[in-house]
């Protein structure tokens, strides 16, 4: 029993140490207050969709063809991709974009 | 005990085995295109699917008026919607249905075997893994009549003839338009939010969106998944989540974003109103009960 509760410890652990910088950037911008982010402690906002299985998804914003540098860009600037997109330009640099986007494409499946 | 124990060892080996040997023999294994069943599989399925059918059509009122006939209007709604796959007289199928399996069938010949309300059955309600659609909700009770009454005079009718139809009717009309679906006793609806679920299952709109209640493959991720969709701030990212928007949404994406990857598929409003209802219905927060403040864009 004590030891399924250390596993189960050191497993949460692994899992806040995977992407730290990733996951301050999440938090900074405040992500998970209009989405669901797995394994992201927050509200589970639904303003946007959820983020639960962005390698599967098809495209960014239902509007462009989803890889990394489409994902970065709309993080960055999202009326560059959809002038009409309600997701807010939170001035979020290029380079932070491009962590994020990397951090949301590994999760989810 | 022990005898009893035997008997059911016995019994569930039988069947072990005879479900072993209807699958092999059955050449159930072969997924292709390319070979039907064996024979006795094929005539076993269309016994049962012929004597399924047989007693659900049974139940279908043939509207007064009703009768057999071939006219312009008629045959070029077939030309549009049901020649593609089954031919005409004189008309091949398109070269995608020579490879489809099953065949479709001829319907000429299947309208000398076949009672007008089975003819009127398939046509709305389709048939499962066998290629041919349901049309119900998506074309009009009259247009499926109309339908049911060209196939059955079409045993009667001359390559010529049908050429001449054709000529006749000129321009032909579009392949689904936004149909307004009359009022009428529907078989798998019960309310709006039932007919809303009926409805998004024959636009397929579950080929692209996750939706609760609608079954398919479970990694589809082109849409967002709409379990939470009713609840959902914005409606494609772009437009104040209120019942009205949700309707203009599904009627027609591109004039709330032109970008959007999300087709037009032709819904009319009254259903689009009850996918709507569906949609409302899934998620824990329903916002078609919010408060209106306006119908301004964001």
């Amino acid at each position: 029993m004590r030891l399924q509760a250390l596993t189960l410890v050191l497993a949460l652990a692994a899992c806040d140490e995977a992407d730290p910088e990733a996951r301050a950037l999440v938090a900074r911008y405040g992500c998970v207050s209009c989405h669901e982010i797995p394994n992201v402690p927050g509200p589970r906002g639904n303003s946007g969709p959820p983020l639960t299985h962005m390698p599967r998804q098809v495209y960014v914003a239902g509007v462009a063809p989803n890889t990394p540098e489409v994902l970065a860009r709309f993080i960055a600037d999202p009326q560059a991709i959809d002038p009409r997109s309600a997701m807010p330009d939170l001035g979020v640099s290029a380079e932070e974009a491009r962590i994020i986007a990397g951090f949301l494409l590994g999760i989810g499946g | 005990m022990r005898r009893s124990r035997r008997i059911l060892g016995i019994g569930l080996a039988a069947i072990l085995l005879a479900g072993a040997a209807v699958f092999s023999l059955g050449e159930f294994y072969n997924l292709t295109a390319i070979r039907q069943h064996p024979l006795w599989v094929f005539r076993g399925i269309a016994l049962g699917r012929d004597a399924l059918i047989g007693m659900e059509a049974e139940y279908v009122a043939v509207p007064d008026g009703f009768e057999l006939r071939a006219d312009p209007a008629s045959a070029a709604l077939y030309q549009k919607h049901c020649a593609q796959c089954h031919g005409a007289p004189g008309v091949a199928a398109e070269e995608f249905a020579l490879g489809m399996m099953p065949v479709p069938s001829n319907l000429a010949a299947a309208a000398k075997r076949r009672p007008a309300q089975e003819v009127y059955w398939f046509i709305r309600y389709g048939l499962k893994m066998s290629g041919m659609p349901a049309w119900d909700m998506r074309m009009s009770e009259a247009d499926m009549w109309r339908l049911t009454g060209f196939v059955g005079a079409m045993p009667g009718l001359s390559p010529a003839a049908y050429a001449e139809l054709l000529e006749q009717a000129g321009e032909l009309p579009d392949a689904i338009r936004p149909v307004a679906v009359e009022a009428g006793p529907l078989k798998t609806a019960i309310g709006s939010v039932e007919r809303g679920r009926a409805a998004m299952q024959v636009h397929a709109c579950r080929s692209c969106h996750l939706i609760p209640g609608i079954v398919g493959a479970p990694d589809v991720f082109v849409g967002p998944p709409l379990d939470e969709a009713g609840g959902r701030a914005y409606i494609a990212g772009v437009l104040r989540n209120t019942p009205d928007n949700m309707v203009r949404w599904i009627m027609d994406p591109q004039a709330v974003d032109p970008l959007s990857a999300m087709p037009s598929l032709g819904v009319s409003e009254a259903l689009a109103r009850d996918m709507a209802a569906y949609l409302y219905s899934l998620s824990s927060l329903d916002r078609s009960k919010a408060e209106p403040e306006g119908d301004e864009d964001r």
